[in-house]
């Protein structure tokens, strides 16, 4: 073997030795890109409905790496929004619309008004009231009741009817409209939790099918634990198929973040992921979540 | 087989995703790590690789094999990401110079490793790169050529001159293998 063959060989050596990597942190990896891949798909949803809508929607650009602290930094944020809309919800919503009166009612029509009233007499005096209270102007002791349509006498006037029944419906469509209003940001952290929770039970899944351990996940989860309990005491869980998910979610995720040491015990990450199953966590995050 | 895997990942399964990382991830992650040489730039590195390559996946058409289609997006990120953290570092250096002028002292002889390393540091992009990948990883310069793009042949021009800059880098330290 001549001097070169015999360098050659010292340099595949060494060369082998040069920054020889360490054991590869899988978990802590795939948290990061997942996190990022979960954005990246709610972020092409949203894109999706505003083009549908004929919004231009604003260009989102990807942070060149996506690290775990800036997943607990998106958590935390999250939360914070949620807390902040919370109080935002309450302070700006303000008292409720105020009850009709029976001249509210009266004043749609001049003849609905002596209808409304004696109606309204009628409904006490003969059905006890189906209607609403309404406090009196008078006093406390007098009140009348908003004349339910349906209770008006026999042989009323159309007008009477529509006199009676379309504040009430105007008024039931306000609320629902500013309701709806005040919902999107509870929906919109909803969607985005979703997806990150989603991130989380996947890798979870693969995790407990090969039996490795990793920290990162409790505390992960721990993390999300907090924002789901944030959702399901904010307004989000009026959606009854929500409130169940996020329910059903407190529960896995509790689990999930009190695992001992890293993953805990190979049965244990069983048993958490076979109750993932049968209850079809991960297909009810995608029905609800923005990527369907 | 991975066909399959790769269509599910196509259509946004997760999991999919999750068996084609855990397939690739150490090979690629030792890879950024031969490059950047500390493991948070290696993290990164693999990071963007696979973010990339998830998000690209409608454009990988089967001409080659998965794997050196993610290779190929791997050395990308790898080189640029090199390229951006040696330009902060060699105005770190000049810094430092600068604050330690008037104080300079011997450095002992470095061995021969301390010299290797810092050879390979020194040599052009180009070179070190087919070194790495021939050298330390043990890709064929077949598969060089398809991540890099260039002729099988490039790749072996490039090995010879990178163990001839070397060769000259090391030349006090003949007698040790010789």
């Amino acid at each position: 073997m001549n001097s070169d063959d015999r360098f050659d060989e010292v340099l595949q050596e060494a060369a082998r030795e040069h920054n020889s990597a360490p054991a590869t942190p899988r978990a802590e990896m795939w948290a990061a890109i997942a996190a990022a891949r979960g954005q990246s798909r709610g972020a092409a949803a949203e894109d999706a409905r505003a083009a549908a809508t004929e919004r231009k929607p604003a260009v989102r650009v990807l942070p060149f790496a996506v690290r775990h602290r800036r997943m607990l930094g998106l958590i935390a944020g999250l939360a914070a929004t949620l807390v902040i809309g919370i109080i935002i919800g309450r302070q700006s919503a303000g008292p409720l619309p105020a009850p009709l009166t029976g001249r509210d009612i009266a004043g749609a029509t001049p003849a609905a008004a002596s209808a409304a009233a004696s109606a309204a007499a009628s409904s006490d005096a003969s059905s006890g009231g189906t209607g609403p209270v309404i406090p009196s102007p008078i006093g406390p002791s007098v009140a009348l009741r908003e004349p339910d349509p349906t209770s008006l006498p026999e042989g009323s006037a159309p007008a009477v009817r529509a006199a009676a029944g379309a504040p009430a419906a105007a008024s039931q469509s306000r609320r629902s409209g500013s309701e709806s209003e005040a919902m999107t940001p509870y929906r919109v952290a909803a969607m985005q939790h979703l997806v990150a929770t989603e991130a989380l039970l996947v890798a979870l899944h693969t995790d407990a099918r090969v039996g490795r351990s990793d920290t990162t996940i409790a505390t992960w989860a721990g993390d999300l634990l907090g924002t789901t309990r944030l959702l399901i005491d904010s307004p989000a869980a009026k959606d009854p198929q929500l409130k169940q998910l996020l329910e059903d979610l407190e529960l896995v995720l509790a689990q999930i973040s009190r695992l001992p040491g890293a993953h805990g015990e190979a049965a244990d990450l069983g048993i958490i992921d076979d109750a993932v199953r049968h209850r079809q966590i991960i297909t009810r995050l995608r029905a609800l979540s923005p990527e369907t | 087989m991975e066909d399959a895997l790769l269509a599910r990942a196509r259509a946004g399964d997760p999991t999919a995703e999750r068996e084609l990382y855990d397939a690739h991830v150490d090979r690629i992650y030792r890879l950024a790590f031969r490059f950047a040489g500390n493991d948070e730039l290696a993290r990164d590195f693999t990071q963007d690789a696979f973010i990339r390559a998830f998000s690209r996946l409608n454009e990988f058409r089967g001409d080659s094999k998965f794997s050196t289609w993610l290779h190929t997006i791997a050395v990308s990120v790898i080189l640029n990401g090199m390229r951006k953290v040696k330009t902060l570092r060699q105005r770190e250096a000049s810094l430092d110079e600068a604050m330690t002028l008037g104080s300079a002292r011997r450095e002992a002889e470095p061995d021969l490793k301390t010299r290797l390393a810092a050879a390979i540091a020194a040599l052009p992009e180009g070179y070190r790169t087919v070194f790495l990948l021939h050298d330390a990883e043990g890709y064929t310069h077949e598969e060089i050529g398809e991540v890099l793009g260039v002729q099988p042949g490039t790749s072996k021009a490039q090995l010879s001159r990178a163990r001839a800059k070397l060769r000259d880098a090391l030349q006090a330290f003949v007698g040790e293998w010789a």
